[in-house]
């Protein structure tokens, strides 16, 4: 039985691979995703034990957030030189020093432009001569001694283009500076910091630049030998007794870190598993319609097999040994195609800059996950026809092969139509529900069931559909398109299941192309209607940047006012919440919201705007006192003195930004809102913003035009990213449309050699099989993007209150989206047709 | 070739014995494999099917004679001689010229699994027209159906009829196009001799009635006896012919062959 087995499977090897190649996607996609997110995982791992100190001192967040790590935007809290000295007293310390780590110190490039702008982090360091504390050895020229000397990483130093010597310019928090490069260095153990961008000042001139004189991000400390790490931590938090300041181990240390990164890195893996769960699912449908096929074509066989003594089980297993078969082939080359994926995508992030110096591994765990989810998908999906071939009777071997028209299936026409009622009523529950989460995500899930069950449905809905494009295709062409016709409406379930992969992956696109193109049309009546100054200062990644711009732009003749943005975390009446500061003017000279109660003009210090939404949440009304504490441990009380109806440009609490910084926070601009004085010659005005904000290379103006563009250009880069995914989709169903077709011409091998014999030359024969690819991409084509039109609009009202509350058709994207579908059907029936074609018309009519 | 065809729409003429022969073979000759695995299937043969007339081609298994009718119909390619449709040379058409040729001056007749199961049986019969694109004579095929008795079966699709009438829609089908010959490969192979005989005797009518020309190869001594001509096909060659057979004769004549083979 097995030997028979394996010759059957010998002999479809073909068909097989076909179906095989989207398992093999699937798992490559998941190895591959494991594979890299494990490189990046130890990567980053080998970095934080080799830039860990024994143990280190570091200011808490008096609010819970964990202000001052790399990367992180808002200012960092800073430890005082008193508490150094402290740390320096301490039994078991060695050594110990302040040190100052801090985001936001750039390097400009010969070509002026910023080395690793958008990405990874730009962090500016203080030189630490003392040698057993340092983390970082030179490698190239000397340390800075002078204020005006730096060293930067040697992995960052050849992206520089400068020579050790040569005058650079760095952007830092207070400003562009001049200094002179002396060296490179090599940070921590294993190099650099993959890909950030690291600089290395005096400490003097790094107080200067990231701190103030006397502060430092942290206290790092060297244990003396016969004391533990854990027994000097405990005796500097004795010695210290200050709750806001964290003694934490080498250990601790790294995990903690190890944790955020882990977090981080764990959005990268859901889109890598979001490809490998499309291309799975698409496959599951595959390799269904290849065996359903296999199994059909075979009756007589397997009936032969069954009337000389072969049980009902051994039928079974046989199948099944077929499709275990397939799916360890899958399995073998997916798991090598992930690791070629992985590899891939490893250069690609190292020509971001993002360097994996730990290297792709064949990890047990990758390939452990990848069999299994390999093996279950080719199982689960093999189980119906396997469990079909062993009903076949005996009797069939000796009955003479007849085409029979099968149904569509009342019972599953009849579950389809339920599942569509109640996805209907799922995404019209979601639709009146209040709570705005569970709204979107309702919706979402009846839009996703809407979409299954015109996959169960689209048996019949293929009967209609050829029932509706038969006449067009008699026109076309009387005898082929009639034949063409007659045989997708031979078998409505074989059709349509192939469409399925189609339908799904096509819907998906539909759906997520109305969706950004509403978030598009809806950014653009926001800049309409809510944005009222002239020009806008910013950074693509909303770095902060020194207020030095800020002063600038307000002493250019026909600026009004240059109203700047910033904000952090904070606890707003005991919740943990997000604080927006306005200074610089009025908020109504460059905001414009509705329904505005109170006061939406200049704030003063001990005053506070609300959203309305935000006060209604909280119960607040104008003349409400609400106690706000920020991650210093500096509290204040504001006054409610106006709301307004929030936007997506300006919502939530906002406060005076002079009293912000009078805290202590928010030392930098986020953003800066330009408006210009009535009559003003807005072509000189704007030349001299550009050349202000022109000192930091990272800083753009945009006026609403570009403002638009840019938004668009940001969406569209999101889109690009979601077609990819989908278009992997596409590909496979191609696959499968492929695998249908070829299996459909060999079950009519007679007819077509009778169709030749006739009459029908090479051409219409060819004919006849494109139609069908053309059928059955149509229908896949037509319900998704039906499908996917009803989602995007339902999806588009659930998220009307985040922000999309403008509904956008993009009617040519869907022409264009229908005609790319017809285009694949027609290019996946090349090789079938041509097949088909090509038959000897004396061996097929002789053909059993 | 073609546009003398669909230009002809006459009434059928009687078969008239001056007429050019609707097919003919000259030197045919037709050799599978190479070397040690060669086989001569047909060897210089020399024939012409006469218009208007019904022809058999009898033999045993490996005669020759399902090749013959496959060169003629161009359905095989020949390895050298020559073979006629008509005054058309079938040596050095392209695939399309032949298929095209077919489709206009050919009908085809086969032992089973003659008709597209999705068809009714009057898309079955017109489907060489509507595979070409020409129009449908329809008075012609009024009369074909007529002849063949398949009047009430017209919408049936080929799995509601039996054998017999199965058979006949293919035959119908052949004859639709009104081509200059109809060849039928063991028509009633697969029949029971009373649709069997009721078929032959409907061949027999369409050649007298209509004017057919009909080439059918079989080996049933019966079936050869409705036939105006008896060609007898033995390793490769003609090596006799009969006219006016009947089944008695031509069983005698296969018989001696045989014993003669075994001498």
């Amino acid at each position: 039985m097995l030997r028979a087995t394996l010759r059957t499977a010998l002999a479809h090897k073909g068909r097989l691979f076909l179906s095989a190649l989207a398992v093999i996607l699937g798992v490559a996609f998941v190895t591959g995703s494991l594979m890299l997110t494990n490189a990046l995982d130890r990567t980053f791992v080998d970095i934080i034990e080799g830039s860990a100190q024994d143990v280190q001192v570091t200011k808490e967040s008096a609010i819970g957030e964990t202000a001052g790590d790399p990367g992180d935007d808002s200012d960092p809290l800073f430890v005082s030189q008193e508490t150094v000295e402290q740390v320096q007293q301490v039994e078991g310390v060695a050594a110990a020093a302040g040190a100052i780590t801090r985001n936001g110190v750039y390097l400009i490039d010969t070509d002026g432009a910023v080395v690793g702008a958008v990405g990874p982090p730009a962090l500016g360091l203080n030189w630490e001569p003392n040698p057993e504390l340092y983390v970082s050895t030179i490698t190239d020229g000397r340390a800075p001694e002078a204020n005006n000397e730096v060293v930067v990483d040697d992995v960052t130093f050849p992206k520089l283009g400068y020579a050790i010597g040569d005058q650079i310019s760095v952007v830092t928090p207070q400003g562009q500076v001049e200094v002179e490069l002396v060296g490179t260095f090599k940070f921590g153990e294993t190099g650099g910091l993959a890909g950030a961008t690291l600089t290395s000042f005096t400490t003097e001139r790094a107080q200067e630049l990231l701190t103030a004189p006397g502060e430092w991000t942290s206290v790092d400390v060297a244990v003396a030998d016969g004391f533990t790490d854990q027994e000097v931590a405990d005796n500097i938090s004795a010695a210290l007794d200050d709750s806001s300041l964290a003694v934490k181990t080498r250990a601790e240390q790294v995990s903690d870190q190890s944790d955020a990164l882990r977090d981080g890195l764990a959005f990268f893996n859901y889109i890598m598993l979001g490809f490998a769960g499309i291309s799975l699912f698409v496959a599951a449908f595959l390799i269904y319609n290849t065996f359903t096929m296999l199994v059909a074509q075979r009756s007589q066989e397997l009936a032969l097999l069954r009337a000389i003594g072969a049980t009902r089980v051994q039928v079974l297993r046989s199948v099944l040994t077929e499709a275990l078969l397939m799916g360890l082939l899958a399995i073998v080359l997916g798991v090598a195609l992930g690791y070629l994926l992985a590899l891939g995508l490893a250069a690609l992030f190292g020509s971001f800059g993002l360097s994996l110096t730990a290297g792709i591994a064949l990890t047990p765990e990758s390939i452990i996950v990848a069999a299994i989810v390999g093996l279950v998908v080719t199982m689960l999906s093999a189980v119906v026809p396997a469990s079909r071939a062993s009903r076949i009777l005996p009797m069939e071997a000796l009955r003479a092969a007849s085409v029979t028209n099968e149904g569509y299936g009342k019972i599953r026409t009849l579950v389809g139509v339920i599942l569509l009622v109640v996805a209907i009523l799922m995404v019209f529950a979601g639709l009146g529900s209040e709570d705005g989460g569970s709204k979107a995500l309702l919706t979402a899930l009846g839009a996703l069931l809407v979409l299954i069950s015109v996959v169960v449905l689209s048996p019949i809905l293929a009967i209609a559909l050829v029932a509706v494009v038969s006449p067009l295709m008699r026109v076309l062409g009387p005898a082929t398109g009639k034949l063409a016709a007659k045989n997708a409406a031979r078998s409505p379930k074989r059709l349509a299941t192939t469409a399925s992969a189609l339908t799904i992956g096509l819907g998906l696109v539909v759906s997520v192309t109305i969706i950004t193109s509403s978030a598009k049309a809806s950014l653009d009546s926001l800049i309409d209607g809510n944005f009222r100054a002239d020009y806008i200062v910013g950074t693509l990644t909303f770095q902060p940047f020194s207020t030095d711009i800020a002063d600038g732009i307000r002493q250019i003749d026909g600026v009004e006012y240059a109203v700047s943005e910033t904000g952090g975390p904070a606890q707003i009446q005991g919740e943990e919440d997000t604080i927006t500061a306005i200074g610089g003017g009025p908020l109504d000279s460059v905001y414009s919201v509705g329904n505005v109660q109170g006061d939406f003009g200049v704030l003063e210090a001990g005053e506070a705007i609300v959203s309305s939404e935000m006060a209604d949440d909280r119960g607040w009304e104008i003349g409400s006192a609400v106690p706000v504490t920020f991650p210093s441990g500096d509290s204040l009380g504001l006054t409610v003195v106006g709301e307004f109806e929030g936007n997506a440009l300006i919502s939530g609490f906002i406060m005076d930004l002079a009293e912000y910084r009078e805290v202590g926070e928010g030392s930098q601009d986020r953003v800066l809102y330009v408006s210009l004085a009535e009559g003003a010659d807005s072509d000189a005005a704007l030349a001299q913003i550009e050349d202000v904000a022109g000192v930091n290379p990272l800083l753009e103006v945009l006026d609403q035009t570009a403002l638009k563009e840019q938004n668009a250009q940001q969406l569209d880069q999101l889109l690009f990213f979601v077609y990819a995914m989908l278009a992997l989709s596409v590909i496979i169903a191609a696959l499968g449309v492929v695998n249908t077709l070829a299996l459909s011409v060999i079950e009519r091998t007679r007819e077509i050699g009778l169709l030749r014999a006739v009459g029908a030359t090479r051409r219409q024969i060819r004919r006849i099989v494109r139609w069908e690819a053309i059928l059955v991409s149509l229908l896949g084509a037509v319900l998704g993007i039906v499908a996917g039109i009803g989602s995007g609009i339902a999806l588009q009202e659930a998220l009307a209150d985040s922000g999309i509350d403008v509904l956008d058709i993009p009617v040519t994207t869907l022409i264009v989206i229908l005609v790319l579908a017809i285009l694949i059907g027609i290019l996946a029936a090349v090789l079938p047709a041509r097949r088909a074609a090509r038959l000897n018309i004396l061996e097929s009519i002789a053909t059993e | 070739m073609t546009a003398s065809f669909e230009s002809s729409n006459a009434t059928p003429e009687p078969p008239s014995a001056g007429e050019a022969p609707a097919s003919r073979a000259r030197g045919l000759t037709k050799i599978y494999g190479e070397g040690d695995t060669k086989v001569t299937a047909l060897d210089s043969v020399d024939v012409d099917i006469a218009t208007g007339h019904f022809t058999a081609v009898m033999g045993p298994s490996g005669s020759g004679k399902s090749t013959l009718m496959h060169c003629l119909a161009g359905l095989d390619s020949i390895t050298s001689g020559e073979v006629f449709l008509g005054d058309t040379a079938l040596a050095g058409l392209s695939d399309t010229a032949l298929t095209k040729l077919r489709r206009s001056q050919v009908g085809f007749v086969f032992q089973a699994f003659n008709l597209i199961p999705t068809l009714t049986a009057a898309e079955n019969i017109t489907l060489p027209q509507d595979i070409a694109g020409s129009k449908v004579d329809k008075e012609w095929l009024d009369s074909v159906v007529e002849t063949l008795d398949l009047a009430p079966r017209m919408n049936h699709k080929p799995t509601e009829l039996s054998g017999g009438q199965q058979q006949r829609v293919a035959c119908a089908r052949a004859m639709a196009a009104r081509p200059k010959v109809i060849f039928a490969d063991e028509p009633t192979g697969n029949l029971d001799s009373r649709s069997g005989a009721e078929l032959l005797g409907l061949l027999q009518k369409s050649v007298k009635d209509q004017g057919q020309t009909i080439v059918m190869v079989t080996h049933d001594p019966n079936a050869a006896s409705y036939a105006d001509r008896v060609l007898f096909l033995a390793d490769g060659k003609i090596v006799d012919e009969m006219s006016e057979p009947t089944a008695d004769r031509v069983l005698q004549r296969m018989i001696a062959f045989e014993t003669g083979r075994a001498e």
